[in-house]
């Protein structure tokens, strides 16, 4: 075993770790974005803005994530909108993610008691001051575990990208696979790599489950 | 510019096919990791033992925190170094069943430490063995309870078949990918694929609500009946 | 004969019970009272073994109470015990319930389980809820049946640990009057409570407890009407002051 070999394309193995923090980060935000404001809209009382929602975060939720990069990527650019990679994954991966946390805040802000609805109704405040003060903070902080679990899942899912030729952590690692014809070192060192980033996220996801149970 | 949807349609029976690949996988995947997750689950619920809970959680964070992809690729490029070379629907197929494995133990241990202390005192009280416990108290209650994260884990392990593709197994993805290099109608193509695993989400997702709604309806004790 | 001698148990820093004694004979029936923290409950629990002691020895009928499991298993057929939260199994309807330990640890034959069921149901006057699920019951029912899941191991003596803390008022005298008659049929019981009026009347001796000892025993016409320590006066005071 030659970990030295690999070690030496280091540049790669940042430059790829690099992207897939960055493309991390950035759907992360996004999706976030999405999400929240999707999951509160289903809130409302709109039958057909309802549908157009919930036909989004089915179709999203209901195929494999590689199938939507296809059909983003090579599926756009069939359409004849010629995006660059970088954009076409960073639009498939927020869909992707909207529709999920979408999914999240929604059961967050179901499970917030109709008490809480009732009570605010009372004292006689306007809806956008119900969400703001009432709903919004409480769904946050149900909600918090599940989204960071999410955010872990989706720190991984970036490597699927890899299929498509978008040059994060595990393609550069498939390159210097080839280059030095070492796959188990490299795909340990690659491993490692990922666990590094995730594993600090999965522990503070187990402390905050704890501390919810506690509560 | 025009779609060509008939081009989809006239392969309908190719993709059907890759498709039955995809649903077979999944839940031979699905069997082997309730298996060997279960144990997995035992392993580390059973805090006597330390070297077989510290392996079991080892090998659960490293599971759990790292992609599926590199798992896959490990085992089927890594272990050919050392001259262990398995075809390629086998690595697959071990790839996805010990990620998973790692995932359903962690819902089993979950599942089993959600059960009231207790059940255990009550049960021990009556002079039953652990064993009898575990299998006539414990394990009842901590699979209803666990019944929709397994339905969840199911969905899971049909996506996680899409990843085979890389290694040209011919699930729904690849089948679909290939008839894009081939027709290179990619916009219909990957739509009826789509569709197609929509629709087999959607129908699991029913069947299997279904049964938990038939043999594990609510039996919470918060419903007493005054 | 249950003897309890020089238990010493904490939690953590908490020191529970301290240097406690005590000898139940056949027969008796023990009520066991005090505030809240008074190490009631855990004393009661170290009789079979749910919580281990520090220092102390529990013998029952002359056997002392060892760390292996499969003794402990044995000692714990001869202890029914009823729990504060009933700890039916939610899965399992009452029949299963009752006969869940008799068919795994005495392999009783199948006409030898419905006789022993039906006798018990008619004990706890619940007859015509042999196939209903703990959860449409009330909670004094749900109690009443988890004393014949009890007594259907035919245990010598039987422990509560307080029974009716859990339920509704109106619902505790039914469970009451299943433990008075057992008490009548000669029952060997220890009984945690917080209900006075049924240790004054069903009990044969009161021990009050405080900060982990035990600071009186006596009858419990001597005991309410005259109590010897002001601790147990407080006490009774608070209690009726309560009520």
């Amino acid at each position: 075993m030659n970990f030295d070999l690999v070690l030496e394309f280091w540049r790669l193995l940042m430059s790829g770790v690099l992207n897939t923090i960055k493309l991390s980060i950035i759907v992360i935000l996004t999706s976030t974005l999405l999400g929240f404001i999707v999951g509160v809209l289903f809130t409302s009382k709109n039958k057909i803005l309802k549908a157009i929602l919930l036909f989004y975060v089915e179709l999203l939720r209901g195929a494999p994530l590689l199938m939507l990069l296809y059909m983003g990527y090579f599926g756009l650019s069939y359409l004849g909108y010629d995006i660059g990679i970088w954009t076409a994954v960073i639009i498939v991966y927020t869909l992707y993610g909207g529709a999920y946390i979408a999914e999240i805040i929604r059961s967050g802000i179901e499970s917030i008691p109709k008490g809480q609805w009732e009570a605010s109704r009372c004292i006689g405040l306007k809806n956008i001051d119900i969400f703001r003060y009432v709903i919004i903070p409480q769904t946050l902080k149900i909600s918090l575990p599940p989204l960071v679990g999410f955010y872990l899942g989706l720190i991984k899912d970036t490597s699927i990208a890899a299929i498509i030729g978008f040059s994060e952590l595990v393609r550069e690692g498939k390159t210097i696979m080839n280059i030095t014809a070492k796959p188990f070192e490299t795909y340990i060192i690659v491993a490692i790599m990922y666990f590094i980033i995730c594993f600090p996220l999965s522990k503070y996801v187990s402390y905050m489950e704890k501390r919810g149970a506690l509560q | 510019m025009f779609f060509d949807w008939w081009t989809p349609i006239d392969n309908l029976p190719i993709l059907l096919k890759g498709a039955l690949l995809s649903i077979s996988l999944t839940i031979l995947v699905f069997l082997i990791s309730i298996i060997f997750g279960t144990l997995l689950g035992l392993l580390r619920f059973n805090r006597d033992n330390k070297i077989t809970y510290g392996l079991a959680t080892i090998y659960i964070e490293f599971i759990r925190n790292t992609p599926l992809l590199v798992q896959i690729f490990f085992i089927y490029f890594g272990l050919p170094q050392f001259n262990i070379y398995l075809p390629a629907m086998l690595s697959g197929i071990i790839g996805l069943s010990i990620n998973n494995s790692a995932y359903i133990a962690e819902i089993i241990r979950s599942g089993i430490q959600s059960i009231s202390k207790g059940q255990w005192e009550a049960s021990k009280c009556l002079g039953l063995t652990k064993t009898q416990i575990f299998i006539n108290v414990i394990y009842p209650q901590a699979l209803r309870n666990i019944f929709p994260s397994l339905i969840n884990q199911f969905v899971m392990i049909l996506f996680g078949t899409s990843l085979l593709s890389v290694l040209d197994i011919r699930d729904l993805t690849q089948v679909s990918s290939i008839l894009n290099s081939q027709t290179f109608r990619t916009f219909e193509i990957f739509s009826v694929a789509i569709i197609i695993y929509y629709c087999m989400t959607f129908v699991i997702l029913r069947i299997l609500r279904t049964i938990n709604k038939k043999y594990f309806p609510s039996i919470s004790s918060t419903e007493v009946n005054r | 004969m249950i003897q309890i001698k020089n238990i010493y148990k904490s939690f953590g820093k908490v020191d529970v019970l301290k240097d406690v004694s005590l000898d139940i004979n056949k027969g008796e029936v023990v009520a066991i009272i005090g505030p809240s923290g008074s190490g009631k409950s855990t004393l009661l629990r170290c009789i079979n073994h749910l919580e281990i002691p520090e220092k102390g020895e529990v013998y029952i009928d002359g056997n002392l109470i060892t760390n292996k499991e499969s003794q402990i298993r044995e000692i714990r057929k001869n202890l029914g015990m009823v729990f504060q939260q009933f700890n039916l199994f939610p899965h399992m309807d009452v029949f299963d319930n009752i006969t869940l330990g008799p068919k795994r640890v005495y392999k009783l034959s199948d006409e030898e389980i419905d006789d022993l069921v039906d006798d018990l149901l008619k004990k706890v006057g619940l007859v015509d809820k042999k196939h209903a699920f703990p959860n449409q019951l009330s909670g004094g029912q749900q109690q009443r049946i988890a004393i014949a899941r009890a007594l259907a191991m035919k245990p010598q003596y039987m422990l509560f640990d307080e029974p009716t803390s859990a339920l509704d008022p109106e619902l505790i005298g039914e469970v009451l009057e299943v433990i008075r008659q057992l008490a009548k049929d000669g029952m060997t019981m220890v009984i945690v409570t917080h209900e006075m009026n049924f240790a004054r009347e069903t009990a044969n001796r009161v021990i009050v407890m405080a900060d982990g000892r035990i600071i009186e025993q006596e009858r419990p016409d001597i005991l309410f009407t005259n109590p010897k320590e002001e601790r147990t006066r407080s006490f009774l005071r608070t209690i009726i002051e309560k009520n």
